[in-house]
């Protein structure tokens, strides 16, 4: 590499000047505390004192721990019905919106589909429960109808935490594919109807093509937050079958177990780093 | 496959705004037609309507014997090639030129085969399992083409496709395009704002302007002789003179003009009516006129003094500004070989054989 | 012509179906909070603004709305500046390693609310930090950063290099040029950086929730209100915090998003 003129070692020490404090502050507030989360996670609590073992052991007895691996399967089932779910009730929400909603009303029918995402998370959630309850409005419409005889118990269940989130991401997966489907080129719809489809099979052969890196985004964002949510499984799942977070969280508040609560979410992000891996693929947009 | 196009009594509007107004228009199968005009003139809009992406606020479509002014795209025997090509960007090129015949229902293997045979026309054979953003603009444009080609359209229309290429590369599209039209015989309609490249692949020109047809002709006819001052000034540069007609007798129409009395032969009338008294205007192009009298048969125009000069490689573009209208310079394209410096004063002539008289519609 | 209609009105049932479903918590949230009775459950009896009054009168709720305001405005100002100096440090001059530095700036965005949180106690716990507002905020900057740093690098282009040379050629120096030519033309993004920051910051739960102690924010103190099971006020409150965000979200997008849609 040349040297540097004056006048660009000038402009390198300005660059510096205005990136580190940034570096510096993610090092600090970051990485350096990730890092002391990696190395709890090989010491143990023993009493009440954090004692340095330095072993594997909360690794290895996560996997004798029935109800902790219990908590990950759970967390990894209820994520990807929650992920299903949510693509197929959100991408005809999008597809109804960008296609058949008139454009002068296309903005005011997305901003009114994400609305409800201006609600505070932990208040939408216990919304739900209030919608659930033994004598909430599900219930007592149901009954009303004539449709049941005695109320539903829909709260402290698993479908009641997968509503829950698919209330969430529902919205959140409009949005993306949404963005995805109103950035492509009409002349694509119009050069598939002059040779001859039927919007049928425009759906079919290009638009659905076309909107997969929307769906993965948003099918991507889904999983992360899903899978690393305390909140809504909280509230509306009750304390029969725990998820990964709600386990760790009871680590972390009734027992102050930093060691082990640091290895769960260890083994937590290196689930959603796998996901990342095996959709990095349809993750690279390309450019069409 | 191809077909005679006629268009009756279209008009359109978007809103207030009267995008065609009582357009009649009608194509001869197997022409190459382009509809002509600067940006707004409402070529476009013409386009969608032949295509059906449009239905005309008024007038009706013939395609063939045929009214498909209420077809859907789908169902016309038209294909439309788009500004942008539209290629499908997740098949590949062989899939995209399949496409309309996978819509007809054709069996894989037929429809592979034509593809590659309409590969093969528009020279990207072997390019069957490329996808498109490997190619550059120009072959991805023939791929466009390819796939309008496919479905054997009676009518192929084409929507400004060369204007995102460069010159060289836009020269040898126009030359394939003209080649391709005649060895298929489909009627093709094509769209630009390119006066150069209408003459140089049409059969037929279609000057628009304001939603209305100026003129209509082979593209000598319309350069040579334009119907109207506004066509006359889109296809080329023109010097325009203003008058009157002062007398019209046998064989020889008289103006009256600033630069005195013209004898011009009635040939250069046109369709014009030799009304006595009628505004006019002389329209001489820039390569008709000579820096001095050479010849018995030019008109003098008067001294005109050179004002600027630019060579353009097969020609000099000169401004020169005449004693006898002085506000207005004229462009003249003088040969390679003229030796002129800014402030040589000449004797402007014209052939007045080339002129025009053109009705004064200017306000 | 009964194909079309037929698609439209099946698009109708499922944009209705759909919408129904996004509103009714939200729906019954703010029905119920005006419910005059002891349970936001039907049949409803009312409407009574007592609830509401209930909200403005409970000294712990009015202080962790303060709070919260205070930290989301504070904590995303900070988010802002970091953001907007990295990418602009990165954006507009050549250093090494920019992919790396790039990596470690965004890194946050990958990983969970809940693990970032912990790993802030685990670092001020062995610190002898106590937990305050303070921490909190520390926590919502390191989340809200990357954001900040994404959208604004985003829009440094390389058009608009071209723009700060103009201005440096015609004799501006470097804080004209900065003041003057990029801030005026990335206002739009910083400003959407700030407002996505509040945002996330003035709703986020986990990380206020474990890096507080006594001084909460809104969230975690409708967290212990949920302690009381259902109840009207926990409506009146949600409603309240509904209605700013829609009040801040409908005034922003008229303000800064229809504004640049007519340029």
């Amino acid at each position: 590499m040349a040297d540097l003129t004056p006048f660009e070692k000038h402009e390198r020490r300005k660059a510096w000047a205005f990136v580190l404090p940034t570096i510096i502050w993610t090092l600090v507030f970051f990485v350096a505390p990730f890092a002391l989360m990696l190395v709890i996670s090989l010491w143990q609590r023993i009493g009440t004192q954090i004692v340095k073992t330095w072993n594997f052991d909360n690794y290895v007895n996560f996997f004798a721990r029935a109800h902790v691996v219990e908590g990950l399967l759970n967390s990894l089932e209820i994520t990807l019905i929650v992920t299903v779910i949510s693509v197929m009730l959100a991408y005809p929400l999008a597809w109804i919106i960008a296609e058949k909603v008139p454009h002068r009303w296309q903005r005011l029918a997305l901003i009114l589909a994400i609305l409800p995402f201006w609600t505070s998370y932990v208040v939408r959630s216990y919304a739900w429960l209030l919608v659930l309850a033994q004598n909430g409005v599900v219930n007592r419409t149901l009954m009303g109808l004539g449709v049941i005889d005695e109320p539903l118990a829909l709260v402290a269940t698993r479908s009641a935490t997968v509503i829950g989130f698919v209330h969430f991401f529902v919205m959140l997966l409009t949005l993306t594919i949404y963005a995805n489907l109103s950035q492509l080129s009409p002349n694509y719809r119009r050069a598939a109807a002059d040779l001859g489809a039927n919007p049928l099979q425009i759906l079919i052969h290009v638009i659905l093509p076309l909107t997969v890196p929307g769906i993965m985004v948003g099918a991507f964002l889904t999983f992360v937050l899903c899978i690393g949510d305390y909140i809504t499984p909280q509230i509306l799942g009750g304390n029969q079958e725990l998820v990964l977070p709600q386990i760790i969280m009871l680590q972390i508040g009734r027992r102050a177990d930093f060691p082990t609560a640091s290895a769960l979410s260890i083994i937590l992000m290196l689930v959603v780093t796998a996901a990342y891996l095996l959709s990095a693929r349809w993750l690279k947009l390309e450019r069409a | 496959m191809t077909a005679r196009v006629e268009i009756r009594g279209v008009s359109h509007r978007f809103g207030r705004f009267a995008a065609l107004t009582d357009i009649n228009l009608a194509i001869e199968a197997g022409r190459f037609t382009v509809l002509l005009g600067p940006s707004g003139c409402g070529k476009t809009t013409l386009l969608s309507i032949l295509g059906g992406f449009l239905h005309p606020s008024e007038g009706r479509v013939l395609i063939g014997e045929q009214d498909v002014t209420d077809l859907a795209p789908a169902a016309r025997a038209t294909t439309t090639m788009f500004q942008d090509y539209a290629l499908f960007p997740h098949m590949s090129l062989g899939a995209n030129v399949a496409f309309g015949l996978r819509m007809r229902g054709w069996p894989r293997a037929q429809r592979e085969s034509r593809a590659r045979e309409l590969l093969a026309l528009v020279s990207l054979e072997g390019a069957f399992a490329k996808r498109p953003h490997e190619l550059s603009g120009g072959q991805r444009q023939r791929v466009a083409l390819a796939r309008a080609l496919a479905v054997e359209p009676d009518v192929l229309l084409l929507d400004e496709p060369l204007g995102a290429l460069d010159l060289k590369l836009r020269r040898q599209m126009q030359d394939e395009l003209k080649t391709i039209q005649k060895r298929v015989g489909t009627t093709f309609v094509h769209v630009t704002h390119d006066q150069e490249e209408a003459m140089a692949i049409a059969d037929e020109i279609v000057v628009m302007n304001q939603g209305r047809i100026e003129d209509i002709g082979a593209p000598q006819r319309v350069y040579l002789r334009p119907g109207s001052l506004f066509a006359a000034g889109f296809m080329g540069e023109a010097n325009l003179i203003p008058g009157r007609i002062a007398a019209a007798a046998a064989g020889t129409i008289t103006l009256s003009t600033a630069f005195g009395s013209l004898a011009l032969p009635t040939s250069t009338l046109g369709a014009l009516a030799p009304t006595e008294g009628r505004k006019i205007k002389l329209c001489i192009r820039p390569e008709h006129l000579k820096p001095n009298r050479d010849n018995s048969e030019l008109i003098g125009l008067g001294p005109a003094r050179v004002v600027d000069d630019a060579f353009f490689g097969t020609h000099y573009r000169c401004h020169l500004t005449s004693e006898a209208q002085p506000e207005a310079p004229f462009v003249a394209y003088l040969p390679q070989t003229a030796s002129l410096t800014v402030g040589d004063t000449v004797a402007l002539c014209f052939d007045p054989a080339a002129a025009v008289i053109l009705a004064d519609t200017d306000k | 012509m009964s194909r079309p209609a037929l698609s439209t009105v099946a698009s109708a049932l499922y944009l209705a179906a759909l919408y129904g479903f996004i509103f009714l918590p939200v729906a019954v949230l703010v029905l119920f909070s005006f419910q005059d009775g002891r349970f936001p459950i039907p049949p409803f009896e009312g409407p009574t603004l007592k609830w509401y009054a209930a909200v403005f009168a409970d000294g712990k709720l009015v202080a962790a709305l303060v709070n919260s305001l205070l930290v989301a405005l504070i904590s995303s100002a900070a988010a802002c500046m970091l953001g907007f100096t990295a990418a602009y440090g990165l954006a507009r001059h050549k250093l090494p390693a920019v992919e790396l530095q790039r990596a470690i700036i965004t890194a946050p965005l990958t990983v969970s609310y809940l693990i970032i949180g912990l790993g802030l106690l685990i670092a001020f716990n062995t610190l002898g930090m106590p937990r305050s507002l303070l921490t909190v905020g520390i926590g919502h900057a390191v989340i809200n950063t990357p954001l900040c740093f994404a959208i604004i690098y985003s829009q440094l282009g390389a058009h608009q290099v071209n723009i700060e040379r103009a201005a440096r050629d015609l004799g501006a120096n470097d804080w004209q040029v900065m003041t003057l030519v990029t801030a005026p033309m990335l206002a739009p993004a910083v400003l959407a950086s700030y407002a996505l920051s509040v945002t996330f910051s003035w709703d986020e739960f986990i990380i206020a929730f474990l890096l507080s102690r006594f001084d909460v924010t809104l969230p975690v103190e409708i967290w212990s209100l949920l302690r009381s099971g259902l109840n009207p006020k926990t409506n009146a409150v949600g409603s309240v915090v509904f209605l700013i965000s829609i009040v801040v979200v409908l005034g922003l997008e008229l303000a800064v998003f229809a504004r640049t849609a007519k340029k």
